[in-house]
């Protein structure tokens, strides 16, 4: 791996992390998610050409190999060595109330998002990453217009899912 | 307009996340160098194989079994060419847009099941082309009976291990992406 790409892919590693979440409830399949999209991304960076911002091209890489997996792993029978929690080992650090509070909030995030669209979640999380509204529609080829109308149909749901969850 | 001020984007931001593993990284992506490298080897060789028995036996071959072992040649050729051509899209596509990346996928899911149907029967024309072979030995007379009876056996012994294998296999892997197109048009229109 050369060190620019290796550099790129560390300074990218948490936001491919939160792609892989957005995909994948299970801890251990998340991780081979990430493995997965991370080596999508290191692929793809030899061809980035520099038409768009290096943060749109692998959330682009990215979220394209996402989907792929869960086309795949759909109906894969899962191994007995794949547990069914989302997280194994809780962290280990003191937790205040507002911080399991925070806790909560972004599991129902995760879990409403995993459970919307696939369009309507990428539109979503590259939000979220702070992609403008054209950056969105390049990445996920649709126009801007259209980006706007699913984002703030879906951030609605979102905020409402996570009020109630408080 | 999406801002970092936004609760929603500070809430998804603040999110505790799983890192690569870097080495384990390396090594995939040296397993799946090999592995295309091993593609291409083995779509050549097939040619090659049969390039050089004709090459290296043409003064020892008749001409019946010269002629069948030039179309044979020919036949893999074209097969090595349609089977590149048909996996064309797997290389290198993942830095479209997400609805042509879709495309894409789609139309290579499509194309794998071909790659696997024409597995599956390659089986069949594997065996007309050996009864062709051999009905042209017997009526042309190139072997002493008894020499072409072991050599037939000896075939048939091969071929009756050899091809229930690819079939079997060919017919798992097209089973699988029938269900992968399946379950990614379900949930491309969820």
């Amino acid at each position: 791996m050369s060190k620019v790409f290796k550099q790129i892919l560390k300074e990218h590693a948490s936001l491919l992390g939160r792609v892989a979440a957005t995909y994948e409830a299970n801890f251990h399949m998340r991780q081979e998610l990430l493995q997965e999209i991370t080596l999508a991304v290191w692929q793809a960076l030899a061809k980035f050409k520099g038409d768009s911002s290096i943060k749109t091209y692998i959330l682009r890489v990215a979220h394209n190999k996402a989907i792929t997996h869960v086309a795949y792993h759909a109906k894969q029978p899962r191994n007995d060595s794949y547990c069914e929690v989302e997280t194994p080992e809780p962290s280990k650090a003191k937790t205040t109330d507002e911080q399991l509070d925070q806790q909560r909030q972004i599991q129902q995030m995760l879990t409403h998002i995993r459970n919307m669209p696939i369009q309507t979640r990428q539109v979503v999380t590259m939000s979220m990453e702070g992609l403008s509204y054209d950056e969105i529609a390049d990445a996920c080829g649709i126009s801007s217009s259209n980006a706007g109308v699913v984002l703030n149909r879906a951030r609605k749901t979102l905020m409402e899912s996570i009020q109630d969850a408080q | 307009m999406p801002n970092n001020q936004d609760p929603l984007s500070q809430l998804w931001q603040q999110q505790e996340v799983q890192k690569p593993d870097y080495q384990a990284l390396q090594t995939s992506w040296d397993k799946m160098r090999v592995k295309q490298k091993l593609y291409v080897f083995f779509d050549v060789l097939s040619v090659l194989v049969t390039f050089f028995i004709i090459w290296f036996n043409k003064e020892k071959l008749d001409d019946f079994t010269l002629s069948l072992m030039t179309i044979v040649l020919l036949i893999a050729i074209a097969a090595v060419f349609y089977l590149t051509w048909l996996r064309r899209f797997s290389l290198g596509w993942s830095n479209q847009n997400t609805a042509m990346y879709l495309q894409q996928l789609k139309k290579q899911l499509e194309n794998n099941i071909k790659i696997a149907n024409l597995s599956m029967h390659s089986g069949w024309a594997i065996i007309v082309l050996l009864v062709f072979f051999y009905a042209g030995l017997y009526i042309y007379e190139a072997f002493p009976l008894d020499q072409l009876l072991k050599k037939i056996y000896l075939t048939l012994a091969i071929h009756s291990l050899l091809l229930p294998g690819i079939w079997f296999w060919a017919k798992k892997r097209k089973q699988r992406f029938v269900k992968e197109l399946a379950e990614l048009n379900k949930i491309l229109e969820l």
